[in-house]
């Protein structure tokens, strides 16, 4: 993803059900943000370019 | 990661079994019909089998639990919205808004990410036109 461009959002372990594939994103330091769900569709929607 | 043994069916059960209650995450819907094979669980190195292995999930779950955070890893937030929830009224209505939405499953194996995508896709947004991709191997 990266590699074409792509960006990154990680859910935080803190409202994970389970923090497996978000652990592996942010390990491997390729996580533009790590966010808690909450957080994420605003971010989601951000990163399209389309204001809330 | 070692592929582990679970030749019984009993075993593959009692694991997923295991699994649901420290995770509230449903395996047995990987189970295959009677007689076929079960999928293939793997599991870190040193460890030979599904019961050796949900033992040391349990330990991960109980050292977890007593961390500094005072929240196992693999537990569900009570106070955090359903992510399905999330998806069907706070992301693809928006998305949708602004044109067509493309949507690419990593490593989704039978598809159930994908389909679930589209089940959500279908019934937040009115309108909605699916239209699949072939799936792309990521692996060079």
């Amino acid at each position: 993803m990266r590699r074409h461009g792509g960006r990154i959002l990680a859910e935080d372990e803190s409202t994970c059900t389970v923090y497996g594939m978000p652990r592996a994103i942010v390990e491997a330091d390729l996580a533009d943000a790590v966010l808690p769900r909450p957080a994420l569709p605003a971010a989601i929607v951000d990163e399209a370019g389309i204001a809330a | 990661m070692s592929v582990l043994q679970h030749d019984r069916s009993d075993d593959y059960v009692a694991f997923c079994e295991g699994v649901r209650t420290l995770a509230e995450v449903d395996l047995l819907q990987y189970k295959r019909p009677d007689g076929a094979a079960h999928p293939v669980v793997r599991g870190p190195r040193g460890i030979r089998d599904l019961a050796e292995y949900l033992q040391l999930l349990r330990t991960d779950a109980t050292s977890s639990t007593s961390s500094s955070t005072g929240r196992r890893s693999t537990s569900p937030s009570s106070g955090a919205p359903r992510a399905v929830e999330m998806l069907a009224e706070h992301i693809l209505p928006v998305l949708a808004e602004a044109g067509r939405i493309r949507a690419w499953s990593a490593g989704c194996s039978y598809g159930a990410e994908a389909f679930t995508f589209a089940a959500v896709a279908l019934t937040a947004v009115p309108g909605t036109r699916l239209r699949s991709a072939a799936p792309t191997s990521t692996r060079a």
